[in-house]
């Protein structure tokens, strides 16, 4: 008689934990990208097989995951306490330059940030902007700027990118999530195979004439 | 008639709250102190000032600036500083972009260049220290060496070998200790510290592997001596800890993690060490300065995202002289800022400085200071 409720019940407590495994990998878009970190520099975890992180030992999509994508960690309070001033309220840490409302850089996405945070020339190769002192560019191209889609030799916002990669359709799509201003993210995919982690391989300088007419 | 008044006062109102505008733009702002923390408790951190370069000293004048005049040379400031360090009175700080260490004079009112010439010419300098004959050493990422010059930036040698246990394969964070005459220089790409003799430059030994366990490093970055006991305590970046060993490298003890609350780290960079033995550890990710003790328990931390005094935009190199006052190399504002630890020996030293300090009640402190 009360059988079948208890097979109900265990068949609901599965079903439940199945669905919280499947909301925290999403399997399809993290295989993916795992795919393209794992075969690449931005594979910081593995080492002769072995995964390094201290804090992340068995969870395997994370451990490619938190170097980057450090403010999705639910990281537990410890018992924190600061001794110089013990009345100091405990809270997370904002990540990247931003805050509660939201970055605060309207020019440098946070996302441009976390590339910014590595690529520093002592821990992964410099990324050099702005101009120097003596007013040359020295950058090798614009970053932070703003597509002015009127300039001579741009393309206007609707002409289409053929073969990008991570839902880049348009021109458009390139700066219409970063107030109209280049970022890293732009042409760039830390995730991808493609050499110099380009949004799509370079051959015959189709990554560039996606922007740049002639 | 009276429109015409009207309209007369409109306009004055109107070029009065413009010229208001374009001098509140030039005019110095009233600095509030910023010290941490804030006033019910003891005053420890104190920020002192910001170096960006010669424009600190060659600034234009308001007449200058009212009548349009045309710089006469283009000031040459930081771009993007990473190493940093101090002594005799001189901030160095080394550009990765420019690729010159600046040696910024505040007393003297000039900067110099480390680097610039063709001998010993840098290309992204990264650790820098100075031993007490006033030899600047220069780690460069690029060139696989650490160059050692003179204060006035003559090039003197270089240390790191071709081939063998002793080759650099990308020096980032160097620290001298003076006591046994070594110095310790990181090695990301190896991760790896090697150790070299400050008398003739030789090769000694290295300790720590790629690895997640005590002793190991994975992309370390940083390090600094404790000046008291010779003890060094290196940034394991990619290990998102701290790794303490004593000065022949034998492993004591390590703290933190990776995390986003305090006592954690997610990009740590800078390490420096005071008289007293209290580590303070920049952090890119979270644009802030963590002050433990020499155990690792946590004590403060100072700083958030933003521009102003105490404020910083991907912090790298950190650096704390003898007079415990720390410099962070504040890479995307363009500057080094300067902080003052505010010890026992200070507060005997400054103890007026220290009254007011206790007394201090700024109008706007909950604003400049998030609590």
């Amino acid at each position: 008689m009360i059988f079948p409720y208890i097979f109900l019940f265990f068949l609901m407590t599965a079903y439940l934990y199945a669905a919280e495994d499947f909301v925290s990998l999403p399997v399809e878009e993290g295989g993916e990208y795992e795919k393209g970190i794992r075969a690449t520099k931005h594979n910081l975890a593995e080492y002769k097989g072995k995964f390094l992180n201290p804090n992340i030992a068995g969870e395997y999509n994370l451990a490619l995951c938190m170097w980057c994508h450090t403010q999705n960690i639910d990281v537990t309070f410890v018992d924190v306490e600061y001794k110089w001033d013990p009345e100091k309220e405990v809270d997370k840490f904002p990540v990247y330059g931003q805050t509660k409302k939201g970055p605060v850089l309207k020019s440098v996405a946070p996302s441009s940030m976390v590339c910014l945070s590595c690529h520093d020339g002592a821990n992964a190769p410099n990324i050099t902007f702005g101009k120097s002192s003596t007013g040359t560019s020295v950058h090798s191209h614009p970053v932070f700027v703003i597509y002015r889609k009127d300039r001579k030799y741009l393309r206007p916002y609707n002409s289409p990118l053929i073969g990008w990669e991570g839902k880049k359709h348009f021109v458009y799509d390139l700066i219409k999530d970063y107030n109209g201003r280049l970022q890293c993210a732009s042409c760039h995919d830390p995730h991808t195979t493609n050499p110099l982690f380009l949004r799509s391989k370079n051959r015959g300088s189709k990554l560039c004439t996606g922007c740049h007419a002639l | 008639m009276s429109r015409k008044i009207i309209g007369k006062v409109l306009v004055l109102f109107v070029i009065g709250i413009f010229i208001y505008s374009c001098g509140g733009a030039k005019k110095p702002q009233k600095i509030e102190k910023v010290f941490w923390p804030l006033p019910p408790e003891e005053p420890r951190i104190l920020y002192l000032g910001s170096y960006h370069g010669e424009s600190d000293f060659k600034g234009r004048s308001a007449l200058d600036v009212l009548l349009g005049e045309p710089e006469r040379e283009i000031p040459k400031n930081l771009i993007k500083p990473y190493g940093v360090a101090a002594r005799f009175g001189r901030i160095l700080a080394g550009d990765t972009v420019a690729a010159v260490v600046f040696v910024i004079d505040p007393k003297g009112k000039k900067v110099s260049f480390i680097g610039d010439k063709a001998m010993g010419k840098l290309r992204i300098p990264v650790g820098i220290d100075i031993d007490k004959e006033g030899k600047v050493y220069v780690a460069d990422a690029r060139n696989q060496r650490v160059f050692v010059y003179d204060l006035k930036g003559k090039f003197k040698t270089a240390i790191g070998e071709p081939e063998g246990p002793g080759k650099l394969e990308r020096p980032a964070g160097i620290a001298i200790n003076e006591k046994n005459q070594r110095l310790y220089v990181v090695d990301v790409m190896d991760h790896r510290v090697k150790v070299y003799s400050l008398v003739d430059g030789k090769f000694l030994f290295a300790f720590g592997k790629r690895g997640r366990n005590p002793g190991e490093f994975n992309f370390p970055t940083n390090i600094a001596v404790d000046r008291r006991n010779g003890n060094v305590a290196v940034v394991d970046t990619m290990n998102f800890r701290v790794q303490i060993f004593n000065q022949d490298g034998k492993f004591l003890r390590t703290f933190g993690k990776l995390g986003i609350v305090p006592g954690t780290f997610a990009r740590p960079k800078g390490i420096g060490i005071d008289s007293e033995g209290h580590i303070y550890v920049a952090d890119a990710a979270f644009n802030n300065v963590q002050i433990f003790d020499d155990k690792g328990n946590l004590l403060l931390w100072i700083g958030k995202f933003g521009f102003g005094p105490g404020e910083f935009n991907l912090p790298a190199g950190l650096y704390v002289d003898r007079a415990d006052r720390i410099y962070v190399a504040d890479s995307m504002n363009k500057r080094v800022q300067v902080f003052q630890y505010l010890s026992e020996a200070w507060k005997k030293k400054y103890p007026e400085k220290y009254r007011e300090l206790k007394l201090y009640k700024p109008s706007n402190l909950k604003k400049t200071q998030e609590k």
